[in-house]
């Protein structure tokens, strides 16, 4: 088809106009060369119709011209308005192309809306299904919290509620509904009439809001029946990047914590009296029979009365540390710490070990560098400690071993080291074995006594003076208890009293065989402040006397094997011994062997125990030479 | 100091008679036994024994209870109570001793050094006393 493009049209036109001026020049020409009027006249007129017809040609032309462009306009208008019109395109002429253009462009736009509908629909789709999974899980997220007894918020950055639980709107008497438009301020304001210290709330609830990075405690403390008191615990929540979120604010209810304590404190209390009650007829009645005072005891009886002694001791040590260490987690317990010698009370822990080392053949020994320096530390705490600490490691060693107390100034501190060779203990039990009720199962010499409470009670006294507690063991090769006590500056060193307690301490030994007579001795020295050692016959009584050099001693006349006599005559015939003030106990009436021997005082049994503290403190102050 | 009589407040008629053989060793015969606060009271009030010997769970009063309207009353409030009970834990002592008692045993006791274990008691009271 033959294409007329409009450029060429304006070309012709311009043509055309070009001729006719030609023409009309031509014309002019004529005109003035013309010799008459009337060829003048035609020239004029074909002039002017020429110039007619042209115009009328050009107004035609820009009129079809025109009502083409309108036609775009209004299909132009129509897209606007969301339509896609199709126009005609009838002309083989760039009007005619621009109409085609428009055409395709309507088309392609229609295919691309119809695109972006049928991916709005589906976006909208997803949108529908993300939007029931959220809530879904929204659901399910209040159900866990609601489930929980305690009060949990969820709070945005702004601490505005997100979302809270039941037990929320029960703290702070809040609908539900009313939750989510509220704010952590806006709760608070909920019960300020009934907080006990409102200001220091205050304090608190500006703290978060100023510092973001805070994990701050709120107690609400409710002046209210009942004292309810609520703790409102709050850490911060952040987005992969470190941006905070908001935070978590969960409550505690302290006065359910604090009835759970005193049910617990009742309970301990109740089964601490059940268990004493009988216990205290069984070991009174078991006391009397063994003392005498239900008339004479055959050796078997009292073999079986001390078999029934020895276990009612472990019972009622078993409930008083199940007291001690129920005291020590609740930091109720007694310790008063002081400036102290802890070669004092290693010597007094090895003395009131040194019974049970020797029934085993164990050798205790200690290594003290000269100027280790005092700490501070409850005495009898700490005593308490080593005590625990030798009696397990001489449980576990074998006869013949020794143990080895330690001691050695690091840092600010003061450690403390007890060693045995024993049978040690693998890496799995060292993990726990500062828990409560834990006890080695020694399978080499199958002893496994206790509740498991001794190294609990340990931990709890070392952590309560600032101090730790650790331990290092092999399987075979034995262990180490080290603990450490926070040691004193050298300008602080052991106050007056510790070193008058030292002077007035002497070391007792008490040579008996009969263990409920020498309970009876060494309570009447131990309450005049002695320290007391006990030797069960003559040869141990004698060992003892030379390892320890006590400043006097009581002596059974009889004990089988070797005899109160031998070691009268033992001791006092030794150099190093001789001065040492004696007194014999006896069932014999006749002192005067005794005394002719080197006794210097004589006590008959059974013992009046008020002749025995009289005799006790004249011995002590009068020394060797006094006779009673 | 030398006792010659001791009331003892004691439901438990095991326990009463342990008591009371441990103290016959040690010479002291005269024990009155009372099972309840309320008979400890009157008792106290009537025969006016050297010390009272006072156990905390009892039917009717308990110790604590019995400790304090002895301490009240100004014919009984002279006379020593010293608690010998089962009741071991730290704030029962201090309850024991704040009701007015001199003294806290606690229970199981070695019986054969009981009545050296009140006489000390007695003791620091009347070293006190003197100082």
């Amino acid at each position: 088809m033959l294409r007329f493009p409009l450029i060429r049209q304006f070309l012709l036109i311009a043509a055309v106009a070009c001729l006719l001026l030609v023409v009309q020049n031509a014309a002019s020409v004529m005109m003035v060369h013309a010799d008459n009027d009337q060829a003048r006249q035609w020239i004029t007129y074909s002039s002017v119709a020429l110039l007619v017809v042209l115009l009328g040609a050009a107004f035609l032309y820009s009129r079809v011209v025109s009502q083409k462009l309108r036609k775009i306009l209004r299909g132009m208008e129509a897209v606007r308005r969301g339509e896609y019109p199709k126009l005609l395109a009838d002309r083989q002429d760039d009007i005619g192309d621009i109409v085609r253009g428009f055409n395709q462009m309507v088309e392609e736009l229609r295919a691309r809306d119809e695109k972006l509908q049928s991916w709005a629909t589906k976006a909208e789709t997803q949108v529908e299904v993300l939007s029931h999974s959220v809530q879904a899980e929204r659901e399910k997220l209040g159900t866990v919290l609601d489930s929980i007894g305690e009060g949990v918020i969820v709070l945005d950055s702004d601490s505005k509620v997100l979302m809270a639980n039941w037990r929320v709107g029960e703290i702070f008497g809040v609908p539900m509904d009313a939750l989510r438009t509220t704010d952590l301020r806006m709760l608070v304001e909920q019960v300020r009439h009934r907080l006990v210290q409102p200001d220091e709330v205050d304090r608190k609830l500006h703290d978060l809001q100023q510092n973001p990075d805070l994990m701050g405690e709120i107690t609400l403390e409710l002046d209210e029946p009942g004292g309810q008191s609520i703790r409102l615990y709050c850490a911060p929540v952040r987005d992969n990047e470190g941006k905070l979120l908001g935070r978590i604010a969960t409550s505690l209810d302290l006065g359910k914590e604090r009835e759970m304590e005193r049910l617990k404190t009742e309970f301990i209390s109740t089964i601490s009296h059940e268990l004493r009650t009988p216990l205290t007829s069984i070991k009174g009645s078991l006391g009397l029979i063994r003392g005498g005072a239900a008339g004479n005891v055959s050796p078997d009886m009292r073999e079986l009365l001390e078999i029934a002694g020895t276990n009612t001791d472990r019972l009622i040590q078993v409930i008083n540390d199940i007291l001690d260490v129920v005291q020590l987690e609740r930091g109720q317990a007694r310790i008063r710490p002081l400036s102290m010698s802890l070669r004092e009370s290693v010597e007094h822990a090895m003395l009131a070990m040194s019974s049970r080392a020797h029934a085993r053949n164990i050798t205790v020994e200690s290594q003290f560098p000269a100027d280790l320096p005092a700490v501070k530390g409850d005495p009898k705490r700490v005593e308490q400690v080593l005590v625990n600490l030798l009696s397990n490691a001489i449980k576990f060693s074998e006869p013949g071993q020794r143990v080895v107390v330690n001691a050695k100034a690091e840092a600010d501190t003061v450690v403390l080291s007890v060693q045995d060779f024993g049978c040690g203990m693998n890496r799995e039990f060292l993990s726990r074995l500062f828990s409560k009720f834990e006890h080695a199962q020694d399978s080499l010499t199958r002893e496994s006594q206790g509740a498991g409470l001794g190294l609990a009670i340990c931990r709890h006294i070392v952590e309560a003076h600032g101090g730790q507690i650790w331990v290092e063991s092999e399987l075979g090769k034995g262990s180490t208890f080290h603990f450490s006590l926070p040691a004193l500056d050298r300008d602080r060193q052991l106050l007056p009293i510790n070193r008058r307690m030292s002077a007035q301490g002497k070391l007792v030994l008490v040579i008996e065989d009969d263990e409920d007579v020498a309970r009876v001795i060494s309570y009447v020295f131990e309450s005049l402040g002695n320290r007391v050692l006990v030797a069960r016959n003559g040869s141990e009584g004698i060992e003892m006397v030379k390892r320890h050099h006590p400043a006097m001693l009581t002596v059974d006349l009889m004990m089988p094997r070797v005899d109160g006599y031998q070691v009268l005559t033992e001791l006092r015939q030794n150099p190093e011994t001789k001065d040492i003030p004696i007194i014999c106990i006896s069932v014999e009436p006749d002192p005067r062997e005794a005394l002719a021997r080197g006794a210097d005082y004589f006590i008959e049994k059974p013992i009046a125990i008020e002749k025995l503290r009289e005799v006790a403190v004249k011995a002590m102050t009068a020394g060797a030479g006094g006779r009673a | 100091m030398r006792i010659q009589r001791l009331l003892l407040a004691e439901d438990d008629p095991d326990i009463q008679k342990v008591v009371r053989m441990s103290l016959r060793v040690r010479g002291v015969t005269d024990v009155l036994l009372a099972d309840n606060g309320e008979d400890c009271l009157r008792l106290a009030k009537d025969k006016r024994p050297d010390v009272v010997l006072l156990d905390v769970m009892m039917p009717r009063m308990d110790g604590y209870e019995t400790c304090r309207r002895l301490k009240l009353d100004p014919e009984t409030r002279d006379i020593p109570v010293i608690f010998l009970t089962a009741k071991a834990q730290h704030f029962e002592m201090k309850r024991g001793l704040d009701a007015g008692a001199l003294g806290y045993l606690i229970k199981p006791f070695d019986p054969m050094t009981l009545h050296d274990q009140i006489v000390a008691v007695l003791d620091t009271r009347a070293e006190a006393a003197g100082a």
